[in-house]
């Protein structure tokens, strides 16, 4: 029994492995029908086996012999690249394989473990490993590729003036005196760098931690100590919502207020504020598509929703004896509020906003229509950027009119990671944060 | 004295309480104000357009403008994306909590923490690279003999830059870390007496598992799989990445996921802002997106509603 179902173990094992890499190359193709052979053979054996040794007629390990027969038949059958059926595109036979040899392995796998490990109740439990692992592993996989090749493509160029260099392509007029008489030339100014990205995303975080931490605070605590059922219910379903909606409404309705402004104040102070606006070296004024402080007025209509969801946990997480102390030695409930409550929940209001803020670094869907590459100087009244954005720009740049695509194509996974330095180290911050909260007291 | 005194203690808690009002009020003011401007905006479209719009070609220099492609675009990818997300999902979640050896629970529960820090464009720059590794040699014919392209030059249509595959798969990466403890949660508070009962009747650990917490725990886990579907239908950059911005006819067949379908926000981010600048590309195309938005969010509004729903008949049940 044991001799029998290890080497059926070894044989899906090898099934598994293989269709594994068959969905990751093609040049496998000569293997998949005689290991199908082999775990027909192996298979048939066990069921043999079973019949005389166990008098029992175990009808799945028969299905699984015939089906591995059957596949190994089509599989030969097959012609290297299927076409046809209307679909626009070929299909790879190895495709088909590695469905083949993954759908037989999985059962393959669990029956032979739980042959192997005796057929007891135990051995049932352990025998659904593989099927729970094998998906896992191929995820695993994937991610592993990307992060592989944005390590592999974006750190051999990191380098320190990278980082500290602001991407400048300006070209201008430029005034200067050649024999006594004042000559126009064309002056420019090309640099590679990253600078102006980076600090875009921290000036985008802070913009956006300013703004959603009181709102959200406020919401938290509203919904929490005041709002009555039906109330608190229609604000916790907007935040919820707000959230829950794609970013890309919020981003054609930023576009359309711009467009509003810019149409009805053209040249006022307001449109510069939605707008922004930097100066060339020549002095010449120049309006971007829109400002900092505009573009997180909207991330942070995304950012609330996590503030106040966390300030409102806080609020409730805070155990009744401490309440009821409080209010015992004589204190108003605002003073409880202000004083043990809010105190209380102020490490949960920092996780939430720390999430918002990685939330607000990688937020591209709302400003991808409305960013600039940030050459004209990063303040809250200057065109937006941010690192996303600059990868987005690598890909979409000459639509988007920028000349980043040109120079700074090969630079995109550099910007990927110090994007993901940056959103993964907050996010990290945040679960030790939520990891230290679940430690503390509860109450009695 | 004594009562100006009495008079400010009062003053100061309603200041507190007016101000929280007014701040929570926000939300739902941003909210009415999205859903009016985008129905206004769209008002243009529905005039012009009419029934039109709700037809299956889209070809604005003809005069059609039929949105049915741009939504089975949307079905499609998050259909894809699903199929991949949800399997994966739940078996980390099951993973984590009744089947964990050792510190596998912990470690799956701070990887998908970690891993939900990546931002989706992320995924969207990595569609090429995906598209080189995947999808190129097994769907596209990448090495394939030319004798062989020259015999099949009636399939010109070969996925070149992406696919509705490509992007369903890049969207399932993002859902993973994003799924994972939602329906961690949801099995995680299966009350522990149900499967005492369970384990003291005899029953084994998966027998349990698909016989009593799963059943138990199916409001749950479907509630978050709706958000999945929220979280999926809403992306733009990994769509128009791995996708493209073309949307014509309805594929045919119609679950063709070799071709690219452009789903309803690629849509919105080429007609409402005329190709990524912000010369908006005329107003009839740019209410057209707006019109799109506004499918989009009625279409979240119903799945987010359904989804609370399923969520408190979920927390009413353990109640007790």
């Amino acid at each position: 029994m044991k001799r029998i179902s290890i080497v059926a173990l070894l044989v899906s094992g090898a099934a598994l492995i293989l269709g594994c890499l068959s969905l990751g190359t093609n040049s496998l193709e000569a293997y998949p029908t005689p290991v199908l052979g082999i775990l027909f053979l192996t298979f048939a054996a066990l069921f043999v086996y079973i019949r005389f040794s166990r008098k029992e007629t175990k009808l799945a390990i028969i299905a699984i012999a015939m089906l591995a027969l059957a596949s190994a038949i089509i599989l030969k059958v097959l012609p290297e690249y299927l076409h046809g059926f209307n679909i626009n595109g070929l299909i790879h036979r190895s495709v088909i394989s590695a469905l083949l040899l993954i759908g037989l392995g999985i059962p393959a796998a669990c029956y032979s473990l739980f042959y192997f490990l005796g057929a007891t109740p135990r051995a049932r439990d352990f025998s659904r490993y593989p099927l729970l692992l094998l998906p896992i592993i191929l995820i695993a996989a994937a991610f592993i590729l990307i992060i592989y090749k944005i390590v592999a493509g974006g750190a051999p160029l990191l380098n320190w003036s990278l980082i500290t260099t602001p991407f400048k392509d300006q070209s201008w007029y430029k005034e200067v005196w050649q024999n006594g008489w004042p000559n126009f030339i064309t002056a420019t100014t090309l640099q590679i760098g990253l600078r102006n990205a980076i600090l875009g995303t921290f000036l985008l975080m802070g913009l956006t931690a300013i703004i959603s931490l009181p709102v959200g605070m406020g919401v938290g605590i509203f919904v929490h100590q005041y709002a009555g059922p039906r109330l608190g219910g229609v604000i916790r379903f907007s935040t919820t919502a707000l959230r829950a909606i794609s970013g890309i409404i919020l981003a054609i309705i930023a576009l359309s207020l711009i467009h509003a402004v810019s149409n009805s104040f053209h040249g006022t102070f307001l449109n510069y504020l939605v707008q922004g606006f930097g100066y060339y070296p020549n002095g010449k004024l120049l309006t971007g598509r829109s400002s900092f402080l505009f573009a997180s007025l909207f991330i942070s209509l995304l950012v609330i929703p996590i503030v106040a969801r966390a300030t409102e946990e806080g609020l409730a997480s805070l155990p009744k004896d401490i309440a009821e102390g409080s209010l015992a030695v004589g204190a108003s409930s605002e003073h409880t509020l202000t004083h043990i409550s809010l105190p209380w929940s102020f490490p949960n209001i920092i996780t939430g906003l720390v999430l918002g803020c990685a939330e607000a670094a990688g937020a591209l869907t709302i400003i991808f229509l409305m960013a600039g590459t940030g050459e004209l100087g990063v303040n809250p009244l200057s065109e937006t950027t941010s690192l996303a954005y600059f990868i987005f720009d690598c890909r979409f740049g000459t639509q988007m009119g920028d000349s980043v695509q040109y120079y700074m194509e090969s630079y995109q996974y550099t910007a990927a990671i110090l994007l993901l330095i940056i959103t993964v180290g907050l996010t990290v911050l945040a679960l030790v944060l939520k990891s230290k909260i679940s430690r503390r007291y509860k109450g009695a | 004295m004594m009562q100006r005194n009495k008079q400010q203690r009062k003053s100061i808690p309603s200041v507190i309480k007016i101000a929280a009002m007014i701040l929570a009020l926000i939300p739902v003011v941003a909210l009415l104000a999205i859903i009016t401007s985008l129905a206004l905006n769209s008002s243009k479209a529905i005039k012009t357009a009419g029934w039109g719009l709700l037809t299956t070609t889209f070809n604005p220099a003809g005069g059609q403008y039929g949105l049915l492609p741009a939504m089975w675009g949307t079905f499609l990818v998050v259909l894809v994306a699903m199929v991949i997300a949800a399997p994966v999902s739940l078996f980390l979640a099951i993973l984590a909590n009744d089947f964990s050896i050792g510190f596998l629970g912990t470690i799956i529960r701070w990887t998908m923490g970690i891993l939900s820090g990546i931002p989706p464009i992320i995924y969207a720059a990595m569609a090429p690279v995906f598209f080189v590794v995947f999808i190129g040699p097994k769907f596209a014919g990448a090495g394939l003999p030319e004798a062989t392209i020259l015999k099949m030059t009636q399939y010109s249509d070969l996925p070149i830059n992406g696919s509705t595959l490509l992007g369903g798969i890049l969207i399932s990466l993002l859902l993973i870390p994003f799924l994972s403890p939602l329906l961690d949660d949801a099995i995680k508070n299966v009350p522990y007496s149900l499967k005492e009962a369970s384990f003291s009747l005899g029953a084994d650990r998966w027998h349990t598992l698909t016989h009593v917490i799963l059943p138990a725990a199916v409001s749950g886990i479907s509630s978050a799989l709706m958000l999945g579907v929220l979280t999926g239908m809403g992306e733009a950059m990994i769509v128009a990445f791995a996708i493209g911005f073309e949307i014509g006819k309805i594929p045919q067949p119609l679950f063709d996921i070799l071709k690219s379908t452009a789903p309803l926000t690629t849509v919105i981010v080429g007609f409402s802002a005329g190709g990524f600048s912000l010369d908006l590309s005329g107003p009839l195309l740019t209410s057209i997106g707006n019109f799109a938005g506004l499918v989009l969010l009625l279409l979240s509004f119903a799945i987010l509603g359904v989804s609370t729903y399923l969520q408190s008949r979920f927390k009413n049940r353990f109640a007790s």
